[in-house]
């Protein structure tokens, strides 16, 4: 008697079938032509452009958004297009300011339009400014230093064309801060359609949606990556030479976007660590851009904590620390020399050549120190909190474990998720961080970072000449006065030591051979209507 | 069966309440403050407080709750602190991607468990038996991403087998249209046998590391029943009948076995789909609801994680109850228990 086994065959011949489709398949039905790749360790979480948001949303909405004003670049040397030190003109086609400099008239260019062909005008342009100045998200704190007093009087509409922002005085920044994606041109009458009562600045609306202004628009945002096509309607600039399409990939994985290069499933991959920028520059097939910016990595030290509140016990940390090791054995020597809070290549930085370093490494003398404070051999405990996603500030914090354990001072590692560790900025005795600026400004990164009372003053550094300096240099029209203020005021942060200055990091991108046009702009984000590949 | 049914509904209402209410509890232990991770490094107090009222965080810990189970009962969990998006949205945008490589993970973790676990069976105690065991030390004991890695490297860059892990299609494929959202079938569906053979390749990689490492407890349990099945009175009747090595070892091993191997599959099924996705989809760059989960985890996106908590909830209580209807068709003596 036979019992049936149909089914166990009808599997059998399902598996073979599924295995026979896997083989199938030619080439790919698209051209890929003039379409970059770009894999980023993030997703776009919000493209709203006036929210805090991940580093590849950043990507995004610096090249959907025009502004009025942009970064002007250099000629292209081996493949990098490097930021000139000042703006040029975009979607303004001029920006003048008047005798005493308290009015910056911006002149729209002609025709101007959003990517769905309707008119972009000065009135969108008010809209756009007092938004990013509004409490709509973070963009208003660095809003502030526009000089501008009440958004809602102080940006005028003088016709269709015609934009003025009057300031209470000059500052060298309002120009390169214009040129930020933070003060990006929306559509007004299509955020106001989605505004509600709750929501006065359709916050919900551009967390998803875009109102392009710039050289791309957005065709699809999904399944892990965000497509952008070329803007049809942008006319501030000629896109002939552009990529038709980018699209922006999320790959967590640094090892897998590292071999996705190498097999040429994407082009370019932003933000390596210095392991994989290693192997990318080993490869003949691929090309490393190790651009220095002034991305710098430090040991915060709470001034208000009663072991740091002594200045003898922060400059003996800043003498403990591997300097020379951490740049070459942690960063592979993709990183810069910190001389204090304003390391080179910041604009007024006392350093000019990236080499100074603000404290030597000298054992002796940080135990004597230490001595003098109170706190002789194994006597200092110390608990170090780490970011646990960053790894270089990982590695880096267990050779500062063991440089410090060297003069008996004992640290105990706690590494904190990104949630914890941000919450806890301000709270924490002791921790290694990072801070980069936009705009790479000496003023902005003191008065942020070591003001008095500010929130981003997450050591709690109090030093009322400092301040006063900071405050002087900030109410300055003269440039020359402005850097002897703040180089002076550099030299008290260095001197009083709330930090210890260890590196900065440099950008590190790969792509394949034959990619070129990476913008070393002011704000570290690519312009994807730069990038250019041959082949 | 339609008691059956009611009762499985009402089990799985209070399972699903209770980890609904579970999960609130846990998340409000969470470190960091979500509101201000919402807001950033540059708002001020005042801005945080806004986005704390926002939220619903700044109400008391009980009206919060009252809130949640509100919104709970609406279909609604919220909308994500990170994307500003309704959670739910995400979740189901995200499903198809971690459904499509969970089933066919599942399912190459049943071929190889079933087939590996009878045939272990057959050679019990002999020299195939043992190497199959030693798979199974092997599969159980070594970390997921670390095979991953060994085998992107080998089978990818090494071999050229399959493509670069970069999502659910290569470059140079556009998505198909919109149908199930699982790419191979809407493709086969769309008569695109190129983007079907495309999408298939890229999802064969991680579905069989993912179903290889979930395939060993379902090789122990199938060994272990069809052994014990094998030698029961039954299956020496059907000797004394003549009926062939073959039938005897799937009709009366194999067929017997198969309660507690369902069961087993359960189990399995909540790992690919819940648990051991998580890693995968970080190193395939695969879009699925366990990236989701991860970065809502690593930035305290409170309701991102308990629309996720809640979702998976739902999920293993679909398995379930969808299990229980399979022991009746595997085991028709389980309905007749529940009649009488």
């Amino acid at each position: 008697m036979r019992r049936n086994i149909g089914l166990r065959r009808a599997l059998a011949v399902a598996a073979l079938l599924c295995l026979a489709a896997a083989g199938c398949g030619g080439p790919p039905p698209q051209a890929a032509a003039k379409e970059v790749i770009v894999a980023f360790p993030s997703d776009v979480d919000t493209i709203d452009p006036h929210q805090f948001r991940s580093v590849a949303a950043y990507g995004v909405v610096g090249n959907i958004y025009g502004t009025l004003l942009q970064e002007d670049y250099d000629a292209p040397a081996d493949g990098v297009l490097k930021y000139k030190g000042k703006s040029a003109p975009y979607l303004a086609e001029s920006a003048t300011w008047n005798t005493d400099r308290t009015v910056l008239t911006f002149k729209l260019r002609k025709d101007l339009k959003f990517a769905d062909g309707s008119a972009l005008t000065s009135e969108d342009v008010l809209y756009s400014l007092q938004r990013a100045l509004s409490d709509v998200g973070y963009a208003s704190a660095i809003g502030t230093w526009l000089n501008v007093k009440d958004a809602s009087k102080d940006i005028v509409a003088a016709d269709a064309s015609t934009v003025e922002l009057r300031v209470t005085h000059y500052s060298p920044l309002i120009e390169s801060f214009l040129a930020f994606q933070i003060f990006p041109i929306l559509d007004k009458s299509a955020a106001q359609a989605k505004a509600g009562g709750d929501d006065p600045w359709s916050a919900k609306f551009f967390a998803k949606e875009a109102t392009a202004s710039g050289p791309y628009t957005v065709e699809s945002m999904a399944q892990g990556e965000t497509t952008l096509t070329k803007n049809p309607n942008f006319t501030a600039a000629d896109e002939g030479d552009a990529p038709d399409k980018v699209v922006i990939k999320n790959m967590p994985d640094q090892q897998q976007a590292f071999l996705a290069l190498q097999n040429g499933a994407v082009d370019v991959v932003y933000g390596l660590t210095p392991d994989i920028a290693e192997s990318v520059k080993k490869d003949s097939g691929l090309k490393l851009y190790d651009l220095p910016y002034s991305d710098i990595v430090y040991l915060g030290m709470n001034n208000k904590d009663p072991v740091f509140k002594d200045v003898r016990v922060r400059r003996a940390i800043s003498l403990l620390m591997p300097y020379e090791a951490l740049r070459s054995d942690v960063m592979k020597g993709f990183a810069g020399a910190a001389y204090g809070a304003v390391p080179y290549p910041m604009g007024d930085s006392l350093d000019t050549t990236g080499d100074k370093l603000a404290y030597p490494t000298d054992v002796e003398g940080a135990k004597k120190l230490l001595a003098e404070a109170g706190y002789g051999d194994g006597k200092l405990s110390l608990t170090l909190s780490v970011p646990a996603t960053e790894v270089s500030l990982r590695q880096s914090a267990v050779f500062i474990q063991s440089a410090l354990q060297n003069a008996g001072v004992t640290v105990k590692l706690s590494e904190l998720n990104d949630a914890e560790f941000n919450s806890n900025l301000g709270k924490m005795q002791f921790y290694i961080d990072s801070w980069f600026s936009w705009g790479q400004d000496s003023v902005y990164q003191m008065f942020f970072l070591l003001k008095t009372g500010l929130f981003t003053n997450y050591t709690n550094f109090s030093n009322p000449e400092m301040d006063r300096l900071v405050e002087q240099a900030m109410a300055t029209t003269d440039a020359a006065e402005r850097r002897r203020l703040s180089q002076q005021a550099q030299q008290v942060v260095i001197d009083q030591a709330p930090w210890a200055f260890l590196f900065t990091r440099n950008t590190l991108i790969g792509t394949r051979a034959g990619v070129t046009g990476i913008t070393q702009s002011n704000d570290a984000n690519l312009r994807f209507d730069r990038l250019r590949v041959a082949g | 069966m339609l008691r059956t049914i009611r009762t499985r509904l009402g089990v799985a209402a209070v399972s699903i309440a209770g980890v609904a209410v579970l999960i609130f509890f846990i998340t409000q232990l969470l470190p960091g403050d979500p509101a201000r991770l919402a807001a950033g490094q540059y708002a001020t107090e005042e801005q945080v407080e806004q986005v704390r009222a926002a939220y619903g965080l700044d109400q008391s810990i009980p009206a919060q709750f009252v809130s949640y189970l509100g919104d709970l009962v609406r279909g609604d969990l919220g909308s994500s602190i990170r994307t500003s998006q309704p959670v739910l949205d995400e979740l189901l945008t995200r499903l198809p991607a971690t459904l499509e490589l969970g089933l066919l993970s599942l399912l190459i973790a049943i071929v190889l468990g079933v087939g590996l676990g009878v045939l272990s069976a057959v050679y019990a105690h002999r020299a195939g038996d043992k190497a199959i065991q030693l798979f199974v030390v092997i599969a159980s004991a070594t970390a997921v991403f670390w095979v991953a890695l060994l085998a992107i490297y080998l089978f990818v860059n090494q071999w050229g087998v399959f493509n670069s892990p970069t999502g659910r299609l290569p470059r140079g494929y556009p998505p198909p249209e919109h149908v199930t959202g699982f790419y191979v079938v809407d493709a086969l569906l769309a008569g695109d046998l190129n983007t079907a053979g495309a999408a298939l390749r890229a999802l064969l990689l991680p579905a069989i590391l993912l179903g290889t490492i979930a395939a060993p407890s379902i090789v122990k349990i199938v060994r272990s029943s069809t052994i014990r099945a094998l030698d029961s009175d039954y299956t020496r009747t059907s000797r004394s009948f003549g009926y062939s090595r073959t039938s005897i070892l799937f009709q009366d091993g194999l067929r017997n076995a198969l309660l507690p191997v369902i069961t087993n599959i359960g189990l399995v099924a909540g790992f690919v789909l819940a648990g051991g996705n998580v890693l995968i989809e970080q190193l395939f760059a695969w879009p699925g609801i366990g990236g989701y989960a991860y970065r809502s985890l690593q930035e305290n996106d409170l309701f991102a994680l308990r629309g996720y908590v809640i979702f998976i909830g739902v999920a293993y209580v679909l398995i379930n109850t969808l299990l229980e209807f399979l022991y009746r068709w595997a085991d028709p003596r389980v309905a007749l228990a529940e009649g009488s």
